[in-house]
């Protein structure tokens, strides 16, 4: 009977296939049908799936588009895909080797050259950028070319070196637009939507006056807008219609107290109260907590800004915490399409899912994957609110972390576990040991805060003293995880290198996945600002 | 009563009062309670059992939402806040005019999100909790209570001033032989100190989740290279 139930959804998947769906067999098969477990069931998956690919070229997707959605996981390269895939579906009860994301059901696959004008290994500001505004350039720039220093504090060279982004141009043509992240509104991958600046740390004026210092600007210059002031100021067409994040502080004068947390004030020096400035627009809402989000009432608001936090908003694993409350980026992303749907001419969104960086960055394998997974499921709903024939999504990284999946654990092993080595009895597998002996985690990174503090050589702060320890002679030894749980949601994955700060980028390549109309250009190994080009193509601007 | 006579007793009755102190009860040290604002200044001593001893002067500000610590010589200090249910940490860094702020999500991480009395008592409930009382009374005109014991191959003595909740001296010897003590100096009602936590509302403020994109920062690259191996980010015990 178990064999027959699966040879049936094998079946059933084939004919999803012959009537015209437009995604790979796995995507529609995984879902619904259990893993092989026999050569032959293997095989009829395979070819089941190629059926459908097979299917998919003989009908490309030529149409123009009337929406575009962008989907950055800010440093979600491939293995942190595979490991919130396996994780997804364990924490599902599913398999999570033969689950698949919502966004790995799409139809088209390439992998994208991450590399900036200027770096091996990239930061957000010119990944974004390239994705945006279809050229390569500089780290920390903000959709200006290669050409700008670091800290051009001149509008006017600014202005000479900017480049026009997909978001100016759909706002020329009438279009709606829209930003939603997880990170402050003002961080790199939003900001290099709708504002120009060379350095992303210009987020409110206080630091282009720090770092301007007693600089007298040449003559014929103005100072150049911080990026906050160049969202509410923004007068391309009629300006963003959606931008959600986090980044209060930034928009808020240093006078005026935090409306969640009032021990903290703004950062502005300028006085501006951007928050009100953008209230006061015709049409226009500002919220800042869940309950006032979930009460926007969309038939009278045109321009919706949402600012959840004062920095970056709650990791998906720590929402629930907040004081205030805060939506999710599924959420998010469903009122900003709501919103932007009401105009006949079309949107284009981006939509990020920040912190998926930052938790790599703290070697926190968990946060990392959780948020993937809350990102996965903002793109599920967008495909469900829009229609394959008319709105192309991508989804993709800005660039990788140095997250590894490594040993050889056994199908089924919690991925947030330690390695084990499939030899035991009774399903009960014995973890695997390294050459000193010891366990060690599936997962890992190269470099970064975590793990080697247990026995390496060190000097550790205790701020309730005020006195680094004495060194720690380095033993040889790796911490011993045999008692520890390293599926916690707080445990720092081991790293091989100290960079106590944070953990880094890594440069290989990351994947784009697309679907909908000339989804199809999306191929082979393609430089990261190609993305542009296929997103402005598919518009036909 | 004519005032001559009073301003003649009111001495009288302070010599009385100082004479009988050792009688008067102790207040329990309840470390549940809200502790009252001070100010305060410590010394810290680390004695290796290889000799060579080191040692630091550093301030303490603790109000009800707020504590600050400072140490005048490194140029460094820290801010805790408590705002709500939510617990903010700034690392201060005086010569640079900057600061790395942490939030609890970033505190969790770093297995760093200490209870509020620990930091504004500076001392543990759970290590109190397990050690002896081994003596009370009162000196200098207040109350104080010692704690003595071992907790895991580290012995403790630990005396603590209880109107106030502040440790007056923590002792703490190592299996390693090495000996650390926390000395209070001084203390004094909170805004009474000569001396006050600078002013750090202009600081440039980083976010501990952003450190990872400041790779080229020349501030982020040197203190990365400072901690030397340990957490930036040093854990409350
Ligand atoms: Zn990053």
């Amino acid at each position: 009977m178990q064999l027959n139930s699966r040879i049936s959804l094998v079946v059933t998947a084939s004919l999803t296939v012959l009537g015209g769906a437009s995604a790979p067999a796995h995507a529609d098969s995984a879902s619904a049908m259990t893993v092989p477990t026999s050569g032959a069931e293997w095989f009829s998956a395979g070819r089941a799936a190629i059926e459908a690919n097979r299917l998919v070229n003989r009908e490309l997707n030529t149409r123009r588009a009337r929406n575009v959605i962008l989907f950055v996981g800010d440093g979600m390269g491939v293995s942190t895909v595979t490991a919130a895939r396996i994780l997804d579906g364990q924490q599902r009860g599913i398999d999570g080797e033969w689950n698949r994301l919502s966004f790995e059901k799409f139809s088209d696959l390439a992998l994208s050259v991450t590399a900036s004008a200027n770096q091996q290994t990239s930061d957000s500001a010119p990944t974004a950028t390239a994705m945006v505004a279809g050229i390569k350039t500089n780290d920390g720039a903000i959709s200006v070319d290669q050409s700008i220093t670091r800290k051009e504090f001149c509008a006017e060279v600014t202005r000479a070196k900017s480049v026009r982004t997909l978001l100016e141009r759909a706002e020329e043509r009438g279009m709606s637009t829209g930003v939603v992240t997880t990170a402050r509104i003002t961080h790199a991958t939003p900001a290099v939507n709708y504002a120009h600046v060379s350095n992303r740390d210009w987020e409110a004026n206080n630091t282009i006056d720090s770092d301007l210092g007693a600089t007298v600007l040449p003559v014929g210059c103005t100072k150049v807008k911080d990026i906050a002031a160049q969202l509410v100021d923004f007068k391309v067409g009629n300006g963003l219609e959606v931008a959600l994040g986090g980044g209060r502080p930034y928009f808020e004068p240093n006078t005026k107290a935090d409306p969640e947390y009032p021990t903290r004030l703004g950062r502005r020096t300028d006085g501006r109260d951007l928050t009100a400035e953008w209230a006061a627009k015709p049409g226009a809402a500002y919220v800042w907590n869940k309950a006032q989000f979930d009460a926007v009432d969309l038939n009278r608001t045109r321009h919706l800004l949402g600012l959840f936090e004062p920095s970056h908003v709650k990791y998906e694993a720590d929402r629930a915490n907040d004081t205030a409350g805060e939506p999710s980026l599924a959420e998010m992303t469903r009122k900003s399409i709501q919103l932007l749907k009401k105009n006949p001419k079309g949107f284009y969104l981006m939509v990020e899912g920040g912190r998926i960086d930052h938790a790599h960055h703290a070697g926190n394998a968990y946060r990392a994957l959780t948020d993937t997974i809350a990102m996965a499921e903002a793109v599920k709903v967008a495909r469900e609110m829009t229609d394959d024939e008319d709105t192309l999504i991508i989804v993709t990284a800005d660039h990788s972390h140095t997250l590894s999946i490594a040993g050889y654990p056994s199908r089924g092993n919690p991925i947030l576990g330690k390695a084990d080595t499939g030899l035991g009895l009774l399903g009960v597998s014995p973890v695997a040991i390294d050459s000193l002996g010891l366990p060690y985690t599936t997962l890992g990174y190269l470099n970064g805060p975590g793990g080697w503090t247990g026995n390496g050589s060190r000097r550790e702060l205790n701020p309730a003293t005020e006195l680094y320890t004495a060194e720690i002679p380095f033993t040889g030894k790796r911490p011993d995880l045999t008692n520890v749980d390293t599926t916690n949601p707080n445990y720092l994955q081991e790293s091989a290198i100290p960079t106590v700060g944070a953990e880094t980028h890594s440069g290989e390549d990351v994947a784009i996945y697309a679907n909908g109309p000339k989804s199809y250009l999306v191929r082979g190994t393609l430089e990261q600002n190609a993305i542009y080009h296929v997103m402005a193509r598919a518009l036909g601007l | 009563m004519n005032s001559s006579i009073r301003n003649a007793l009111v001495p009288l009755l302070m010599l009385v009062l100082v004479a009988c102190g050792d009688r008067r009860p102790v207040p329990q040290l309840d470390l549940v309670q809200s502790p009252p604002p001070v100010a305060a200044e410590f010394r810290t001593t680390v004695e290796p059992a290889q000799g060579g001893n080191s040692s630091t002067e550093w301030r303490f500000w603790r109000s009800h939402d707020r504590i600050e610590r400072e140490n005048p010589a490194a140029q460094s200090g820290d801010l805790w806040v408590r705002d709500g249910k939510m617990l903010f940490h700034t690392r201060l860094y005086h010569a640079d005019r900057r600061g790395i702020e942490y939030h609890n999500d970033d505190l969790q991480i770093l297995n760093a999100a200490p209870e509020w009395i620990a930091l504004s008592t500076l001392l543990d409930p759970g290590l109190i909790g397990v050690l002896r009382e081994r003596e009370n009374g009162w000196r200098d005109g207040y109350p104080y209570r010692r704690y003595t014991g071992a907790v895991e191959d580290v012995v403790w003595d630990i005396t603590v001033r209880t109107d106030w909740m502040l440790p007056t001296r923590i002792e703490r010897r190592g299996a390693d032989r090495q000996v650390e003590t926390v000395e209070l100096l001084r203390s004094f009602e909170f805004g009474r100190s000569p001396w006050q936590p600078v002013d750090s509302a202009d600081y440039d403020m980083l976010d501990y989740a952003d450190l990872g994109d400041h790779e080229r920062d020349p501030f982020v690259m040197r203190i990365q290279a400072e901690a030397g191996g340990g957490h930036m980010h040093g854990h409350a015990h």
